[in-house]
């Protein structure tokens, strides 16, 4: 048994304490880390100043850079949506707008309701997150819908903010809904909850939208860059299809 | 003892040790497979066709295309069905009636229902059934072909429908029916060596996102005050953030001060003034039996022409952004595969027989639209093909639709005599069944068409 005390006894002594001690930390450890790993933390929120979410994903996203996103502005009927942008407003003559917008961009929008015989204008803000990636040809087709509904203007125009948070929704969680493009689902969020993380958790945001009842100077109005907006591009409405007529199968196989 | 003997010793030890260890399992699962042997009836491989005597079904079906069974064909069954008969006797309860008296279903055995399972199918030989699905068995042979669960990748704005997506689909002898998941398109059939095979089609994918909204309404008075605005900017630093940031301006979209593209849509509609305004009245109808987006020699005959590679692509071509490798292929067995997009000049596929007791039903799936929105109604039309040199009977082919999907009640209808079937699923859709009625004779198939309305 001379062998036992040679250094070779020692060296394998100490290897099996310091594997016995780095399995007890690794033990010990493991509630620990794994509670700091579920931890959330999100560098964006809702709260921050129109278009700094924005800026800040096309920093982080190579390929919004250059993109332009087709986005639908749909009012309730009855309303009226403008363009707000190079020191003065579109024509405004209907409910809804089709435009491309980019990120980093901040797009503002004017809308004329009525509310309750009394007639308001409020100055929507739009901003993208994210994008779609359509086939090409089909981009036009398939805008993100943008939905003001008249809760919204509503609650806007009674003096309140209201952020609007349009997700894209997964489609194996999605439950089925009317084909309407004015029956956008939304519900609010609870006190403390962000929209933008809430809406993360469901699916990839891609746009915010913030409507507020203070209506721009004409000083703010005039300028180049009125009110802190860009000029999107005016894109034409997507084409309504036709259902496809059924012709009866024969049998023309072999 | 020396330390150098001792190291080497001790290492050595610990080899033979771990080595001991990972063959236990494998020594254990010989010995319990040998024990097992003593009880189980192994199959034995029916007698192979004589060329002579039973020749080949042509390309066109002129010859052997009835599906009574020819003189040498009843004698080749007979002689299998002895066998079977005798099996049959033992406890174990081996094969599939295949030479059963059903007159609908000349030589398989008869449908009895049927029903979905969660799980995995036991694979006991007392089932009757080998559960050797068609995608297993070609992936084992060759990476490159399709169900390959790797490369399928998917996307939020994308609905799919095809394929054998999760679990694996499997049937055992009491057509109990496992692994379905959702978006799941596939047939089973048995085979007149006993299997019940199942066969996954491609993926269709659709372009159909469908948005959602969550707001949040702020009282801006209170909001001020609570969360004090003031302090927060201050914080927040935005100037400061834009200066410090130099990639910032790199990547910065620059707004558009005029908008051509209004002005050039007005230009033109003057030009047309409304004379050639009915050529853009879209496309209702054809008076063609088949729909123009599935006037695929595919479709019609079975056959892949290389002249249609373009159109056959042009549905995969939206995919492609997320993932670069998919392609519609068309593949045959033992035979290399055929990418749409490859370029391969492949004129052909006139069609594959073989002598081998392999079968291969071949089911392909086409929609009517690569991209819809909620409301709008998508066509499929599901091609599928016996494949290999024998007859394959009780075909049933099965759609279980995603929750995206809703079935457009009566569109439903088949090129051959069929059973349709529809039940509820999981995704508050329906699962669609088509129970062929006849076998199919080799190198003959059916078309399968029914619609869907994307909600």
């Amino acid at each position: 048994m001379a062998y036992l005390k040679s250094p070779i006894s020692l060296w394998l002594k100490f290897a099996l304490l310091l594997v016995t001690l780095l399995s007890q930390c690794w033990v010990c450890t493991g509630d620990t880390a794994q509670a700091q790993l579920t931890r959330d933390h999100q560098l964006l929120n809702s709260k921050m100043p129109p278009g700094i979410v924005s800026q800040r994903k096309l920093m982080g996203n190579a390929r919004l850079v250059g993109h332009t996103q087709p986005v639908r502005i749909i009012a309730p009927d009855g309303s009226r949506v403008a363009i707000v942008a190079g020191g003065g407003t579109t024509e405004a003559n209907k409910s809804r707008v089709t435009v491309g917008v980019q990120a980093g961009l901040l797009y503002r929008f004017r809308v004329d309701f009525v509310d309750i015989e009394t007639p308001r204008t409020v100055y929507p803000s739009v901003e993208i997150v994210d994008r779609l990636y359509t086939p090409k040809g089909l981009e036009n087709q398939f805008p993100v819908p943008v939905v003001i509904t008249e809760n919204d203007l509503a609650q806007a125009s009674g003096g309140k903010m209201v952020t609007k948070v349009i997700y894209l929704e997964r489609s194996e969680s999605t439950v089925p809904r009317r084909p309407i493009e004015t029956d956008q689902p939304w519900f609010d969020v609870r006190g403390g909850e962000d929209p933008l993380h809430v809406a993360s958790s469901l699916g990839r945001p891609l746009a915010i939208l913030r409507i507020g009842s203070r209506v721009p100077t004409a000083g703010e109005l005039a300028g180049p860059s009125a009110f802190d907006s860009s000029r999107p591009v005016v894109l034409p409405d997507p084409v309504e299809r036709l259902p496809s007529q059924t012709i009866k199968l024969t049998d023309q196989t072999r | 003892m020396t330390k150098t003997n001792f190291a080497t010793s001790c290492i050595a030890a610990s080899l033979v040790l771990i080595t001991a260890l990972n063959s236990l399992p494998t020594l254990v699962a010989q010995v319990l497979d040998d024990q097992s042997s003593a009880n189980v009836i192994r199959l034995q491989t029916l007698p192979t066709r004589d060329a002579k005597t039973m020749p080949m079904p042509s390309v066109d079906g002129k010859k052997g295309s009835k599906s009574e069974l020819s003189q040498a064909e009843k004698e080749f069954f007979n002689d299998a069905s002895a066998r079977v008969a005798a099996r049959r006797d033992t406890p174990s309860g081996v094969y599939l009636d295949f030479l059963g008296d059903g007159k609908a279903n000349q030589g398989f055995a008869k449908r009895t229902g049927f029903a979905f399972r969660d799980g995995e199918m036991e694979n006991k030989i007392s089932n009757g059934v080998f559960p050797v699905p068609l995608g297993r068995q070609l992936r084992q042979k060759d990476p490159r072909y399709r169900h390959n669960k790797k490369r399928l990748t998917r996307s939020d704005e994308y609905i799919y429908d095809g394929s054998d997506r999760e679990a694996r689909v499997q049937v055992d002898g009491d057509w109990n029916i496992y692994g379905m998941d959702t978006e799941d398109t596939f047939g089973h059939f048995d085979t007149l060596d006993g299997k019940r095979l199942v066969s996954p089609s491609n993926r269709v994918d659709i372009y159909s996102p469908r948005f959602s909204a969550v707001r949040r309404v702020d009282n801006l008075q209170k909001a001020e005050y609570s969360s004090q605005v003031t302090q927060m900017k201050r914080k927040e630093g935005t100037v400061l953030s834009r200066a410090s940031d130099a990639s910032s301006s790199t990547k910065q979209n620059v707004a558009v001060d005029t908008n051509e593209a209004t002005l050039k849509a007005v230009g033109f509609r003057d030009q047309t003034r409304g004379v050639l305004s009915d050529n853009v009245l879209h496309l209702r109808a054809s008076r063609e039996a088949f729909q123009p987006y599935e006037n695929f020699e595919l479709i019609r005959w079975g056959k892949h022409s290389n002249s249609e590679t373009a159109r056959l692509e042009a549905g995969m071509q939206a995919a492609k952004v997320w993932q670069d490798n998919l392609g519609l292929q068309v593949f045959g067995k033992k035979i290399q595969p055929i990418i749409v997009n490859d370029t391969v000049a492949l004129q052909q596929i006139v069609t594959i027989e073989t002598d081998d007791d392999n079968a291969i039903l071949r089911v392909t799936k086409v929609a009517s639209r690569i991209a819809a929105r909620p409301g709008e109604e998508v066509e499929f039309t599901i091609r599928f093909d016996n494949l290999s040199a024998r007859k394959v009977g009780n075909v049933t082919l099965i759609d279980n639709l995603t929750n995206r999907l809703q079935y457009v009640k009566g569109s439903a209808e088949c090129s051959l005599d069929a059973k349709f079937i529809n039940t509820d699923n999981d995704a508050t859709s329906l699962t669609l069944r088509w129970e062929i009625d006849k076998p199919l004779a080799p190198g003959k198939g059916g078309v399968i068409r029914f619609k869907c309305r994307v909600r």
